[in-house]
């Protein structure tokens, strides 16, 4: 096996560029369940950072994010992410008015309004963040099967994989 | 980041009568991101699967018995004061906290009886340049 295809291996790649792209490591998650009325979207943060040979973040590096399977999963920013309204009551506000922030997202999120996402650019720190939605109640709509969804994600001449698995499966 | 020690929960024929476990971790100085660069103001929580595990509150007290559970320390509540109807699964606790803390509620009729999990489940555990995965088996996995 070749140095760069070895290096392919890690979820923190060094390839022959010399350029390290972090991505998340592969994540099981239960089993869904078409027949639950609860089922619920999954939706994840995906975070890239790009980073040279030393860990020195690589700033305004375009990096392109392919999901897969594309008719289920997108990658979205936080702003498309639908977040239930908070509890106006004795217990939660206080919350809220200390300055830390909770949500529950709805699953909805706002495609029509901002689009799915097929690359982006790393910030000051080298990194991206976003999120990965999967359409799971689509999924079982059409009767499909889905074990695995992710994004394949690529920089600087370097590839990785974000990948979700359901019930250890795929 | 270093990683936090992985749970496992206890087995459901443990948990008769009990509604929630709530976890109580400390992130301590070294489990959060203290490389070099710019300040890392942010710890962003999410729960893979926010119908059992949920995020709550810094502030949140639970009443009932004080437990240790696989090191980390633990409150069994029947009581919990939380809205049952809002689960969160998505929580930014600030690093300008002294004490630094994630709470987890791990909803039993959710984990024992509705959806029985085949996996540990998932926590990602987010700073502005990194995030790591930390799990919590469930205790008849």
């Amino acid at each position: 096996m070749g140095r760069c295809a070895a290096l392919a291996l890690s979820s923190l790649l060094a390839g022959c560029s010399g350029v390290q792209l972090e991505v998340l490591p592969l994540t099981e998650l239960p089993s869904y369940d078409c027949d639950d009325p609860e089922l619920r979207d999954t939706v994840a943060p995906l975070r890239v950072r790009v980073s040279d040979e030393s860990g020195a973040p690589l700033r305004k590096v375009e990096v392109v994010l392919a999901p897969t399977p594309a008719q289920y999963v997108d990658v979205l920013e936080q702003r498309s992410i639908e977040a239930v309204a908070v509890p106006s009551d004795d217990f939660w506000l206080p919350q809220f008015d200390d300055g830390d922030v909770w949500a529950q997202f709805t699953g909805s999120t706002g495609l029509e309004a901002f689009g799915p996402l097929t690359g982006a650019t790393t910030d000051q720190n080298g990194a991206i963040q976003l999120f990965v939605h999967v359409a799971l109640r689509d999924v079982c709509e059409d009767g499909a099967q889905l074990d695995e969804a992710g994004v394949d994600v690529s920089a600087e001449g370097e590839a990785a994989q974000f990948v979700l698995t359901y019930g250890g499966g795929a | 980041m270093e990683p936090l020690p992985d749970v496992t929960l206890p087995a459901c024929g443990d948990l008769d009568g009990v509604d929630a476990i709530v976890l109580d971790v400390p992130l301590t100085t070294s489990g959060v991101d203290n490389r070099s660069g710019p300040p890392r103001r942010v710890i962003e929580v999410f729960s893979a699967v926010p119908r059992v595990v949920q995020v709550l509150p810094v502030a949140f007290e639970a009443d009932g018995e004080a437990r240790d559970l696989s090191g980390i320390p633990a409150v069994l509540s029947p009581d919990a004061p939380i809205p049952s109807d809002y689960r969160t699964e998505f929580a930014q606790v600030f690093e300008r906290r002294e004490e630094r803390r994630v709470k987890l509620r791990v909803d039993v009729q959710a984990l024992c009886v509705d959806a029985v999990p085949d996996v540990p489940l998932p926590v990602w555990l987010s700073t502005e340049v990194e995030t790591i995965v930390w799990t919590l088996s469930p205790g008849d996995l």
